[in-house]
């Protein structure tokens, strides 16, 4: 008996997230976005209701109609029309697409924040009254979750119907090849729209269901999408029953687990198992599924490619701002200083997503994984608890992080690299909310893990000169990574995949040297951060700073170097400065304005200086004067009709 | 004369479709071997499956002798067997001198990892002067120092032809190498294919343009509906009527 | 010859840099004209000019008399513009019949079926498994679908088999009647310009020469084209 309550109260969490799973799905599936944005806006949907019904004493049968037919799809509108449409009119990449959507839940969450506070509140009003409804015996079940599994086989027939109509069809060619769609007479605005309305319903939809069964918090119901993930890519982000199933299944699972027992060093790993399934199902799904691939995205090919400043090399005086940036913490004061020694760290880990992302065309979210392995490993060797490894001594460890850390890219990567584009993001993500669940929340592992720089550097002063040391090795190497045959050959693979394999590039082994690379750039970076702060602290490299460094790095210039160290001194500046969420939020909105800033923030700085400053002479040096037009009578009567006649006509003999 | 590149019994499914069903194909040296048919009669895919672009569902490809049937294309061009693509796989924001400098590079792993830490190439694996050749031969000097994203397609399949050339090839698979090429270039391309096939070289590839092939082909496959139905020199493959109703009425 | 696609001193180009400079152009019903020039020369940009997918910064584009400059794409398409574009012109992750489905907008596709009979076996496979001339076949089905009254061709012979080719040109001079215009862009083709009765050859953005296909066939071809 016990197993079929069990296995009851697991269909309880398993209809959630199918719910919030077919949203993010059809989501997907009718905007070619991955809206990470999706549980963002699940959330701030619930606290709508909340704030409707407890503090404006709106009747629930008013509110919640109000606000999943009518204000969610016009938010998915809206996000269509100032965000999106931008972004899709000029092809922009996966990688713009899935940082614009990160944009959206940076914002959502930050108002949801400062208008409702960070705490939770277990009184979210649900739509469904709370009974249970026995079945036989003491099984009950509560009438949510069969409102919720309702709801899903409706939304699931739905879309399995929808696909086959003739609507169905035009939104697939819209989100398949927007500007064909147009050509072909379709009414793609409008189109877009529906499908992001609907999209934006479906999630409202999902929290207000939700909220009631969880607590209404603006983190944990933003964070949902990541159980959700699992289930959209074991349904190949295309079929709706897979995800069904395997979310139920994940959820059956999931409680079943909590009957099984271990004794000794196993409980931690065992307790994680239970409460992190979902994770561990998303990590194993992309690992190990065969054929994967991006079939309603947008030209995948194309998609997959990143922004970059075509064949243009950034010129030296640009290098000027971020030595600016690095040179500012010289002359503030002492405890300033100890703020702005996170600079050249985080600056180091950012570069090393320009390495995997810019240089090397993929997109990775891990590197939150990567930079806390590297701190983690910094303080264990350090103090010399690394099983088979001595205490190692002063400023060699910050030699062996990288090299430690290394390995494990590749061990990732191995796997990884099969997928491209949006799977390989997912991959990377999901990889570091593994190692964050499964290492850095284990106190096993964790706890009293001191990092000290070494002691020739202890004082703040010398770090800092330290730290610049080391990102200056990294900035040349990285410079060489980007030059010469190396170089040569990493753009070859961003610019076709195809053609740099013909040419005889063995793809697949530069593809994870750069992944190995990267990581273990990040690694040293994570080191120096967690040395300039004298701490280990897990949330310092949550996977959702992850997120945010890699749109920190899409905004600046996904390809600039230069960008990304200014955008570390920017992140952190604002982070000492202003009040705390204001760094996050600034890049949120950046990411907002992404289809206006092809290319990132660097290069379109440098495309205004250059149309200001040279402009003129530019755009003349393109314009080649041309000899003269010819006309021959025939052609003379032809363009007789547009008023105009150019001033340098002269006849040509026939 | 001594076969380079050979396959039995190539068969390939697409999506359930039968694309190439059982072809043999054999190319040698010192020859060019022309591959004609309609539209949709598996002539890439069939290069797909010879170049390791694809892996052939059923027979097997050897070049020089040895099975390469399952190995990538990348290992491929290493070993001299070099490929085109019809729709342009040129690096776009690259400059066409290093398009071409990548291939030059690539035919060897070695020494890849030198430049990270700062060296300078070995003096004997510079390899300039090959490149400098290459994009001579190929008329492309002019154009060496433009950004390939800006050149007109006809260039791109002639840069795309010195790519190949680079990773020092002694197969040739060439996919409508001179589409968008006026007919004064495509002269000049059959020229210079013919002194390719004289310097030993297999040269293979697809063209639709009949007059061309019967100038320059030394050996005519003729595909029609995944299959290769005739063979032989131009002379006899070309004039025989069923072959011609083939390529110019309609099917069937 | 009455009033077709007219382009007046139109500027326009790909964000900050401009493919037509000032460029005016007259394309009459009843006629089928040739555009000309190298790559970069800005035959395409004139054909996205005039279908809107690329915003015109200046001067007017007017269809029959009418200013269609601000118009977006869609009415364009209702008016009577059909557009075979010459890259991404199929929904490569959409079947064959859901792409003619998408182009025919109810239409029967028997008539692609019947110049193409290459695509009726490969209705259920996806686009972008075709090989490069089926592909072109299923790109030109809106043409063969729902001929407006301006046909824009932007290099559509590229990849086509020789006797594909040659259907498609039959295909052309069914079309050319005196109710309808069509525009035909390409780099050299004999073929087409056999058949235009209109040629201008673009550089850089400008016209360079405006004339009759005999008149070019027959002299030297202008330097532009070479």
């Amino acid at each position: 008996m016990l197993t079929l309550e069990l296995a009851l109260a697991g269909l309880g969490i398993g209809s959630i997230a199918a719910l919030a799973g077919l949203g993010l799905l059809v989501t997907y599936r009718f905007t070619g976005v991955f809206n990470l944005a999706f549980g963002a806006i699940a959330m701030a949907t619930a606290y709508l209701l909340w704030q409707q019904v407890h503090v404006w004493h709106w009747p629930i049968g008013l509110a919640a109609p109000l606000d999943l037919l009518v204000i969610c799809p016009l938010f998915g509108v809206l996000l269509e029309r100032s965000v999106f449409r931008p972004l899709q009119r000029r092809g922009a990449s996966t990688a713009e697409q899935l940082v614009a959507s990160l944009g959206v839940l940076i914002v959502l969450l930050g108002m949801a924040t400062v208008i409702w506070g960070a705490q939770a509140r277990l009184d979210a009003p649900s739509i469904v009254p709370y009974r249970q409804l026995r079945l036989s015996g003491r099984l009950q079940v509560p009438l949510s979750t069969v409102v919720d599994l309702g709801v899903i086989v409706m939304v699931g027939l739905a879309l399995v119907i929808g696909q086959h109509t003739r609507l169905g069809l035009e939104v697939r060619a819209v989100v398949e090849r927007r500007s064909l769609a147009e050509l072909a007479g379709l009414r793609v605005n409008r189109v877009a729209a529906l499908g992001w309305a609907i999209g934006c319903a479906l999630a409202g939809i999902a929290g207000v269901l939700m909220a009631p069964t969880m607590r209404l918090q603006p983190q944990g119901l933003t964070l949902v999408m990541l159980e959700t993930m699992a289930v959209v890519v074991v349904a190949r982000l295309t079929s709706p029953l897979w995800a069904i199933a395997s979310a139920l299944l994940i959820g059956v699972g999931q409680a079943e687990l909590t009957r099984v027992r271990v004794n000794g060093s196993a409980e931690a790993l065992l307790d994680a198992l239970k409460s992190n399934l979902f994770v561990v199902v998303l990590l194993l799904a992309l690992l190990m599924l065969r054929r994967l691939d991006e079939r309603a995205a947008p030209d995948a090919g194309l998609a997959a490619r990143l922004p970059t400043a075509r064949g243009r090399v950034e010129a030296r005086a640009w290098w000027l701002l971020p030595a600016l940036t690095l040179t500012v913490p010289v002359l503030l004061s002492a405890q300033d200083r100890r703020t702005a020694l996170a600079v050249p760290a985080l600056a180091i880990v950012l570069v090393s997503v320009v390495v995997v992302s810019g240089y090397g065309g993929q997109i990775s979210l891990g590197q939150a994984g990567f930079a806390g392995l590297g701190a983690l490993v910094a303080g264990r060797l350090a103090a010399g608890t690394i099983p088979g490894l001595p205490r190692v001594p002063g400023a060699l460890v910050l030699v062996l992080v990288p090299l430690l850390v290394l390995p494990v890219g590749l061990l990732m990567g191995w796997p990884a690299i099969r997928r491209r584009g949006l799977f390989l993001a997912l991959t990377t993500f999901a990889f570091a909310v593994t190692i964050s669940r499964f290492v850095f929340d284990q106190p096993a592992i964790t706890t009293g893990v001191v990092v000290h720089p070494p002691d020739a550097f202890g004082s703040d002063n010398n770090f800092y000169v330290l730290e610049l040391l080391c990102l200056g090795i990294a900035l040349v190497l990285v410079h060489n990574l980007h030059t010469g045959r190396l170089g040569r050959a990493l753009t070859a693979v961003r610019d076709d995949e195809m053609g740099a394999q013909a040419s005889g590039i063995d793809v697949r082994f530069l593809k994870l040297l750069v992944l190995a690379a990267s990581a273990a750039l990040a690694a040293l970076g994570g080191a120096l951060l967690a040395m300039g702060s004298r701490a280990f602290d897990p949330s310092a490299f949550d996977p959702i700073l992850g997120l945010i460094w890699f749109a920190v790095v899409v905004v600046f210039g996904v390809d600039s170097a230069s960008g990304a160290v200014i955008g570390a001194g920017m992140l952190v500046a604002l982070d000492a400065g202003a009040p705390s969420g204001t760094s996050i939020l600034v890049i949120g909105v950046a990411a907002l304005f992404l289809g206006r800033l092809p290319g990132g923030l660097v290069h379109t700085l440098s495309r205004l200086v250059d149309a200001t400053m040279g402009g003129r002479v530019a755009a003349a040096s393109v314009r080649v004067p041309v000899a003269p037009t010819r006309l021959t009578p025939t052609g003379r009567r032809a363009l007789a009709r547009t008023l105009h006649r150019p001033s340098s006509v002269r006849g040509a003999a026939p | 004369m001594n076969p380079l590149l050979e396959a039995h019994g190539l068969t390939k499914r697409i999506d359930g479709v039968l694309i190439v069903d059982e072809v043999d194909f054999v190319a040698r040296a010192g020859q060019v071997t022309v591959i004609v048919g309609p539209n949709g009669a598996g002539k890439t895919t069939l290069f797909d499956c010879l170049s390791g672009v694809g892996t052939p569902d059923a027979g097997s490809v050897w070049h020089r002798g040895e099975d390469v049937t399952a190995l990538p294309s990348d290992a491929l061009a290493r070993r001299g067997l070099a490929r085109t693509f019809q729709r342009s796989s040129v690096f776009p924001t690259m400059t066409v001198a290093d398009n071409l400098m990548v291939a030059a590079e690539s035919h060897r792993r070695r020494g890849l990892l030198r430049g990270v830490v700062g060296m300078p190439e070995p003096r004997r694996l510079r390899h300039g002067a090959a490149v400098r050749e290459v994009l001579a031969d190929l008329g492309l000097t002019p154009a060496a120092h433009v950004v390939a994203g800006e050149l007109s397609p006809g260039t791109l399949h002639l840069v795309e032809l010195g790519r190949a050339l680079c990773t020092g090839p002694d197969t040739l698979l060439l996919d409508e190498p001179a589409s968008g090429l006026d007919d004064t270039e495509a002269e000049h391309l059959h020229q210079l294919l013919h002194r390719l096939a004289a310097r030993n070289l297999a040269v293979v590839m697809i063209e639709h343009d009949l007059r061309l092939v019967d100038e320059t082909a030394d050996v005519v496959y003729v595909m029609a509906a995944g299959r290769a139905v005739v063979s032989g020199s131009p002379k006899d493959v070309l004039r025989r009527a069923d072959v011609s109703s083939l390529l110019f009425g309609r099917p069937s | 010859m009455s009033s077709g696609i007219d382009l007046v001193r139109v500027r326009a180009g790909y964000g900050p840099v401009e493919a037509l400079h000032g460029i005016s152009l007259s394309f009459p019903l009843g006629s089928v004209v040739a555009l000309l020039g190298r790559n970069g020369a800005g035959k395409t940009s004139v054909l996205r000019a005039i279908d809107g997918s690329i915003p015109v910064a200046s001067g007017h584009v007017t269809w029959r008399g009418r200013d269609i400059t601000r118009l977006p794409t869609h009415e364009r398409v209702a008016a009577g513009l059909t557009v075979v574009p010459v890259e991404a012109n199929v929904f490569a992750g959409l079947s064959v019949a859901e792409n003619l489905s998408i182009f025919a907008r109810g239409a029967s596709i028997d008539r692609v079926h019947a110049v193409f009979p290459e695509l009726a076996s490969r209705g259920a496979q996806r686009a972008s498994t075709l090989s490069g001339g089926e592909r072109q076949m299923l790109a030109l089905a809106p043409i063969l679908l729902r001929p407006g009254a301006a046909l824009l061709l932007d290099e559509v012979t590229s990849g086509l088999s020789v006797g594909a080719a040659e259907r498609l040109h039959r295909v052309i001079d069914e079309l050319a009647t005196p109710q309808r215009v069509i525009v035909v862009a390409e780099q050299y083709q004999p073929d087409i310009v056999r058949r235009a009765d209109l040629v201008y050859v673009l550089s850089r953005g400008e016209l360079a020469w405006a004339g009759e296909a005999s008149e070019l066939v027959s002299g030297p071809p202008p330097a532009v084209l070479i």
